[in-house]
């Protein structure tokens, strides 16, 4: 699922392409430009869908929505350069989702759904691109299954493009913190591929989304 | 805790996977490639919506100068007429007016606001120039004080029409009992009188003091991200 960038004759083998830089974009959205503003959309939200999938599960699209009401209505009062954009974009996003679950727990008592990510159905075996939605939603459905501050600390680097700095100020954490917590999921993720490492038909081999349901809880 | 299988991450290793680089056990950066995979057109349902509500936001640019009056009376009333009248007091030049300016009121009402607070207004190209143009450090009285020439203690007279809006919105009779405001009461020729007075000198003051300095200079805050109010800025209405 390597994608096509990883192919660049950098002589670094890159897993996914750089962020793409919207600073120019954001400016241009800031005095009105709607075409800039779709840019900054297509840029950013594939990412922030990701990262709410994991924190809300099914309710990522209608949080997502929520937080680009925000993002679109505070937008002039940003001040920043592309990381601090996806930074600022994802701490709306973020706490739309906080605010969201607090509704959910109230209102049915609910835990947080992190834990049903992992329960979720996939999409039935269907071929070609269906396959890259569902290896997507397969690493989203395990990491959904780390302790949720390390999964924010993944998700925030690896789905949104923050770095360590940036990742912080969105969940309030020093650099240093949001490191840590991104290594130990790692080594948690690396552990319950080991584990669950039984090849499916189609050849994901990685046995998450309900197929070993076993919840580890401990790092 | 390593199986027979395990190659253990050094963070070495776990930072270069973070920032997309090949490393580690061959599953994990399948994984992470696929986590961080370009995007499905399904993930882009929502451009519409989103587009739709950047277009409202920039229909109503006729909002934000009531949206900072708003503000700064929400900041001022705050401030309780003690204090407002012990600010005064000490200093001859609209302590009030001065102190929201230099953003020495506390934190939570907004003083030196990090360059995002959604709360905050959306006029961002002037309110960094009417910040710049102002002395927000000196205690001298603002340059283009717009004080009447007859009357010297203009600029406390501001202060205490500032202060006086702060707390005439629950009871302007009341407020006006305070010993403070016995000078405007004065000048304005009655109590009956004071609030006409008011809003017309705070009218000809309007942005040379800006109480809030939402994007001023991004000193503190370059990326933008909200550092000290994680809660406060998401989760306001619109039209707050």
């Amino acid at each position: 699922m390597v994608s096509e960038s990883a192919k660049e004759p950098t002589g670094v083998q890159r897993l996914w392409a750089d962020p793409v830089d919207v600073s120019a974009a954001v400016v241009a959205a800031q005095r009105g430009d709607e075409g800039a503003f779709r840019v900054i959309y297509q840029v950013v939200q594939p990412g922030l869908l990701r990262y709410l999938r994991v924190l809300v599960g099914e309710d990522a699209e209608d949080v997502a929505s929520e937080a680009w009401l925000q993002i679109a209505r505070d937008l002039g009062s940003f001040r920043g350069d592309s990381d601090g954009f996806r930074g600022w974009a994802a701490t709306i996003a973020r706490h739309r989702a906080l605010d969201h679950l607090r509704r959910e727990r109230r209102r049915s008592g609910l835990s947080v759904p992190i834990e049903q990510m992992a329960d979720r159905p996939s999409d039935d075996d269907t071929a070609g691109s269906a396959l890259d939605a569902l290896a997507s939603d397969a690493a989203l459905a395990l990491i959904a299954r780390l302790p949720r501050d390390q999964a924010e600390a993944v998700l925030l680097r690896v789905v949104m493009g923050l770095d360590a700095q940036t990742a912080g100020q969105v969940l309030g954490k020093r650099a240093g913190a949001v490191r840590t917590a991104a290594y130990r999921g790692l080594r948690k993720l690396a552990k319950l591929l080991e584990r669950s490492g039984t090849a499916r038909p189609d050849g994901s081999g990685w046995g998450v989304a309900g197929a070993d349901g076993e919840g580890d809880t401990t790092q | 805790m390593s199986t027979h299988r395990s190659h253990r991450i050094g963070r070495f290793t776990a930072e270069r996977l973070l920032r997309g680089e090949t490393a580690g056990p061959d599953q994990l950066a399948k994984l992470l490639a696929a986590a961080a995979a370009p995007a499905e057109r399904g993930e882009l349902a929502g451009e519409e919506a989103a587009v739709a509500a950047f277009r409202e936001a920039h229909l109503v640019p006729a909002l934000q100068p009531r949206k900072r009056s708003m503000i700064k009376t929400a900041l001022l009333k705050f401030v309780t007429l003690k204090v407002a009248a012990a600010a005064l007091s000490a200093t001859a030049v609209g302590g009030v007016a001065l102190a929201a300016g230099t953003g020495h009121l506390p934190e939570p009402l907004g003083g030196p606001a990090p360059s995002v607070r959604p709360t905050a207004t959306h006029d961002t190209g002037k309110a960094p120039t009417a910040g710049d143009k102002h002395p927000s450090a000196s205690p001298s009285p603002s340059p283009s004080s717009s004080s009447s020439p007859s009357s010297s203690p203009s600029p406390s007279l501001v202060g205490l029409c500032r202060a006086y809006q702060a707390g005439a919105g629950d009871n302007p009779g009341k407020a006006l009992d305070n010993p403070a405001f016995t000078h405007l009461i004065t000048v304005a020729g009655g109590k009956d009188k004071v609030a006409a007075y008011c809003a017309d000198r705070l009218e000809t003051r309007a942005g040379k003091a800006p109480a809030s300095h939402p994007t001023g200079a991004p000193k503190t805050h370059p990326t933008g991200a909200p550092k000290t109010h994680p809660t406060g800025a998401p989760s306001t209405r619109p039209g707050h």
